[in-house]
């Protein structure tokens, strides 16, 4: 087998493995990423591109089992109400993500503490904004400061247009006296595209990683990471775009492949000493899987409002049921998010499911009475932790290397779905109040399994945990989980902000001690 | 007329007829082959059997076995064709423009104001 060598390797170059890499980049090391997906074209998933709409049911689809690129990997979700939703690429999900980038609350660091339910994290938000602030920077977020939902956010640069439909929740919300406050979001305005730019992992962090001497090897699928008798990680085995089997010898190895991909390799790495899975004498690896079940509602306005256009992922949101309150019957809370109707193709796809559209005298009819009339809302929830939702690997579905694939256990909480219906029936009554004549509902939605969270939880105690607060494998000490992962709480809003500060927080841990890692 | 041209032009209408009677157009919005060149759908679906078959005779859209026999073969594609033409993005907007004339919008930092001085509920 050929071998090479590196002094950092980094397996995976989404949101967390591409933050990393670039705030290592400046050590004077050899760096090296892994990434098992294709290096593409930034015209081919920008916002403003002609075809999005049409690259969304094809090669952009979100769904790896209808996509099945060499890159991606079986995901069988046949034994949860919930599918995963994700993206195999140099720059990994954030090539398609809708670039929303709220902050975990406080309180979603202490879930144990204040609302006894889930684990508590080992930092909390305080030791945790330094790195927000730096990301936020580096992403360029758009937002407004003053939101009484959370500590002072600064440095944002200005807020996107709520469009026509968020006009009118506004109002609705007001009305109600209920909290909203405009999206942050990963998008800057832009007088030349319409749809605003939003950088992805690639323009953001990689492109100056790769500025400063960090080597990115697309196409490259880790199968397993070796150990010495030592319990040191000594690098990896993986497969390049020619299907050959390469050994790269590292110092310190990062692992950022996500909630799935993650335990997918440590399993896949089992060995003599750790027959369940390198790094997991404590059993919890791959389990507590959490991935926000999200609840729809629609209001139709019979009326064309441009509900089509303006902030791709979401223009406002309301923190209104965010925290526990003890009349609702159920701890933790959710976000509401308003999201832009799909456009043509979209809309027409979504009226033919439910055979409301027919090509014909009365195709235009049909289709107007949905496009630009409708508001969407996404009910984020909270998940709760729990040992029995878990990922196994899949050994009857291999991926194009010859690795097995994963399958996904989960069920939705009690305490979920009193919190998915009690958001479903808040949303319809917000809509209402906003003028909608016809409001449809359902939840959890199937291909929403964006964020992939907990199945190597940080602790204390090597006996229930993975990691500790740094990411550092309790088995292995040169081996770094720096990804969502590693999060004992899900939140109630999107991870991509705390992801990559959280792998900003780990991989400054490692520059501070790196002699200690490197001469192990 | 040549016997060649004659069976070229034959496809040609009767695929016009087809697009057309897919999407019709309406006030704001063109018809199929106003915003798409039917000669795009041919070099599209060169050579497949469906358009050899419009080169016999002149089809008769009222049967159902047809036409769900071309919605199902052309659906994806025209729709595609359509929506990403110029013409189309044109057509929208200005349909856009037309519907919005008289809808105003307030200022978010007014709407905001009411959000600012509610107590904060948020355990920080």
């Amino acid at each position: 087998m050929k071998r090479e060598k590196t002094d950092i390797l980094i397996i995976g170059t989404g949101a967390s493995g591409a933050a990393s890499a670039w705030n290592l980049s400046k050590l004077n090391l050899k760096i090296t990423c892994l990434e098992q997906g294709p290096l593409i074209d930034k015209k081919k998933y920008s916002f403003n591109s002609i075809n999005r709409e049409i690259n969304k049911f094809k090669d952009f689809n979100i769904d790896p089992n209808q996509r099945k690129q060499d890159s991606d990997y079986p995901i069988n979700s046949t034994n949860s109400p919930i599918s995963v939703a994700n993206y195999n690429a140099v720059g990994g999900s954030t090539l398609i993500y809708s670039g929303h980038y709220p902050r975990f609350h406080p309180s979603d660091f202490k879930t144990k503490k204040i609302d006894n339910i889930g684990s508590n994290w080992l930092f909390n938000y305080y030791d945790l904004e330094k790195f927000y602030n730096l990301n936020d920077k580096m992403v360029g977020v758009s937002g407004l400061t003053g939101d009484p939902a959370y500590p002072k956010i600064k440095n944002l640069l200005p807020p996107l247009d709520i469009g026509y439909s968020g006009n009118l929740l506004a109002k609705a919300f007001n009305k109600l006296g209920w909290h909203w406050w405009p999206s942050y979001s990963a998008v800057k305005k832009s007088k030349k595209f319409k749809k605003g730019i939003r950088h992805t992992a690639v323009e953001i962090y990689l492109n100056k990683a790769i500025k400063n001497g960090v080597i990115i090897k697309p196409n490259c699928r880790v199968i397993k990471i070796k150990m010495s008798s030592k319990n040191i990680a000594t690098g990896v085995i993986y497969s390049d775009k020619n299907n050959k089997k390469i050994y790269l010898e590292a110092s310190i190895i990062l692992l950022a492949a996500n909630g799935i991909g993650t335990p997918r390799i440590l399993f896949n790495s089992s060995n003599k000493k750790f027959p369940n899975g390198l790094g997991n004498s404590s059993g919890q690896l791959g389990k507590n899987l959490m991935l926000h079940p999200l609840g729809y509602v629609e209001g139709n306005f019979k009326k064309f409002l441009a509900t089509n256009e303006g902030v791709e992922g979401c223009a406002l949101y309301s923190h209104e049921f965010y925290e526990t309150k003890k009349k609702r019957g159920f701890k933790r809370g959710y976000t509401i998010q308003l999201l832009k109707s799909p456009g043509p193709l979209e809309s027409f796809h979504y009226l033919k499911k439910f055979k409301k559209i027919e090509f014909g005298k009365f195709f235009f009819k049909n289709l107007f009475d949905y496009f630009g009339c409708t508001i969407p809302l996404a009910i984020i929830c909270e998940d709760i932790p729990d040992k029995n939702n878990y990922v196994q690997l899949d050994h009857k579905n291999k991926d194009s290397s010859g690795m097995p694939g994963v399958k996904i256990n989960y069920k939705l909480s009690k305490n979920t779905k009193k919190m998915l219906s009690h958001g479903v029936n808040q949303c319809k009554k917000l809509l209402k109040i906003a003028g909608a004549k016809e409001v449809i509902a359902f939840g959890p939605v199937r291909n929403t399994g964006w964020h992939l969270v907990g199945t190597a939880k940080m602790g204390i105690s090597k006996k229930s945990s993975v990691v500790n607060k740094f990411g550092q494998c309790h088995d292995v000490k040169n081996l770094f989980i720096i990804d969502s992962s590693i999060f004992p709480s899900s939140s109630g809003v999107n991870i991509a902000s705390t992801v990559q500060a959280v792998s900003l927080m780990i991989s400054d841990h490692i520059k501070k001690n790196l002699i200690k890692f490197i001469n192990k | 007329m040549s016997l060649k041209l004659n069976k070229y032009s034959l496809i040609k209408s009767n695929l016009q007829l087809i697009l057309n009677t897919m999407i019709p157009g309406d006030i704001h919005m063109p018809c199929f082959t106003k915003a798409v060149k039917v000669e795009t759908i041919i070099k599209k679906f060169n050579k497949d059997k469906f358009l050899l078959n419009l080169k016999r005779k002149k089809i008769n859209l009222n049967k159902k076995e047809n036409w769900d026999n071309y919605v199902k073969i052309l659906g994806n594609d025209i729709l595609e064709a359509y929506f990403t033409s110029n013409l189309v993005i044109r057509s929208l907007n200005l349909r856009k423009k037309k519907y919005l004339r008289n809808i105003k919008k307030e200022s978010m930092i007014k709407l905001l104001e009411k959000v600012k001085h509610t107590k904060k509920k948020f355990k920080k």
